[in-house]
């Protein structure tokens, strides 16, 4: 009977060295947020190519970007570089693109296209001000050479990110 | 026991004014907000473009007037200096500034630089029953509706159309009608009481027409005011029930053909008789 007590005893004093680990769990909500407001559209100026230009028939899309803390984000917005859906394409497309701030909510946003950061078909916005920011992007793909688009759908995506500093 | 129940109602109008700047850098407040009765401006939005070079000093102000207390109720300036060009978009909550006191508002710059494509709004606030009187339907209709007829002397009883003296002369004449009658029915009862009953019927009668006189004047007194009183319904109100209407039943066509040994038989009994009568005027002879 003793032996038994020891025997339960040690096993107790096993289990109380024995590691522990306590999660600690949180949410962070992100103080800035992207929303769609125009819808891009291409149109068709000539066989070969696709603009969202409106001088070409098309329509730029337009995003805007919150953030309710200035200076802690940054805004990445890459025009697009090949289609996501597309007939059967069997020659090179050349893109093109461009993202320009269309409207601020606050001066202190002005400066945004001055200041920005261009690589490769990214464009990068140090958002210091609090706010809203419109951002127009524009993107245009022309089909080989002498050579037109085949008919079907074409779909192509802007990608924007805000990204804590 | 009689149940009765009012509707009423009280509806609080939000709104939004159109661009204000569609006409210029200047705007008459009386021609952007709706002319309602405790009206109340709770919120401003602006947008415009710059055109400029960067180390341009700039600034632009929109603003309004106080017609209260003078200078400006709202005041609110974009420093460009330093800044491109762009498009901005503004919109800032206002503490329920009353369209009496609000007054005509404007866009100005200082600086170099080009302001164009501006487009400013204010959104609103009213009660439709502000002012009780403006529906039947509102809460306190009757009430502010006999206020308005009194303080108009349209129910003023004591006006100098209404002379309650000679309604109290017309009783004591009738009063004094009466004992003279009364001392002749002493006389002769029989006819006494005859006459004392047509006099009292005509009496009575006297009164009444006096009492139509004073209701029909009252009447057209509130006639008078409902007439005065603009209330323009321009269509009656009606429900039409719903539902779906079927189409009557028809009659297909189909042929029927003649019976022609029918036709035949008729034709010549008709014939027949017909003969028959004809020669009928003739049996005489």
């Amino acid at each position: 009977m003793l032996n038994k007590t020891l025997t339960i005893a040690a096993i107790f004093v096993a289990s109380s060295a024995l590691a522990e680990d306590v999660p600690i769990t949180g949410n962070v909500q992100s103080k800035c947020s992207i929303h769609t407001t125009t819808q891009g559209v291409f149109g068709t100026p000539t066989i070969n190519k696709l603009s969202t230009k409106g001088t070409d028939g098309g329509v730029n899309p337009i995003l805007r970007v919150d953030t309710s803390q200035a200076g802690y984000y940054i805004a990445k917005i890459t025009t697009p570089d090949s289609f996501t859906t597309s007939p059967s394409l069997n020659d090179s497309v050349a893109w093109t693109g461009d993202v320009n701030v269309s409207q601020v909510s606050d001066v202190a946003m002005a400066n945004y296209d001055a200041d920005k950061v261009i690589y490769n078909n990214t464009h990068e916005y140090d958002l210091v001000a609090a706010g809203s920011t419109w951002f127009e992007v524009e993107a245009t793909a022309e089909y080989g050479v002498d050579k037109s688009l085949p008919g079907g759908e074409y779909v192509a995506m802007v990608t924007a990110e805000c990204i804590a500093k | 026991m009689v149940a009765s129940y009012s509707y009423s109602y009280s509806d609080v109008i939000n709104g939004r004014t159109n661009n204000a700047a569609a006409n210029g850098f200047n705007w008459d407040m009386s021609n952007v907000l709706p002319p309602q009765a405790g009206l109340t401006v709770g919120g401003i939005v602006y947008r415009y473009s710059v055109e400029k070079q960067r180390e341009d000093e700039l600034k632009v102000t929109i603003q309004n007037e106080d017609k209260i207390l003078g200078g400006y109720v709202l005041s609110y300036t974009d420093d460009w200096t330093d800044k491109e060009g762009s498009r901005i978009v503004k919109q800032y909550q206002l503490p329920n500034i009353s369209i009496d006191r609000i007054g005509n508002g404007s866009i100005t710059q200082e600086g170099t630089g080009t302001v164009f494509d501006p487009n400013v709004g204010y959104t609103y606030t009213y009660d439709e029953c502000y002012d009780p009187l403006s529906s039947p339907e509102c809460p306190g209709y009757e009430d502010a509706y006999l206020a308005y007829l009194f303080a108009n002397g349209l129910l003023d009883l004591n006006g100098p159309d209404y002379d309650p003296m000679q309604e109290q002369a017309l009783l004591e004449s009738l009063d004094t009608e009466t004992e003279l009658e009364e001392e002749q029915a002493a006389i002769d009862r029989e006819e006494e009481e005859e006459e004392e009953e047509e006099n009292l019927e005509k009496l009575l009668s006297i009164r009444d027409e006096a009492d139509e006189l004073a209701n029909a004047f009252a009447q057209q007194q509130l006639l008078l005011a409902l007439n005065n009183a603009i209330l323009l319904k321009p269509y009656i109100e009606t429900v039409i029930a719903g539902g779906i209407y079927e189409d009557a039943p028809e009659l297909q066509d189909k042929k029927i053909s003649d019976n022609r040994r029918a036709a035949l038989r008729m034709g010549l009994a008709q014939d027949q008789v017909h003969e028959k009568i004809v020669a009928s005027q003739y049996e005489g002879d």
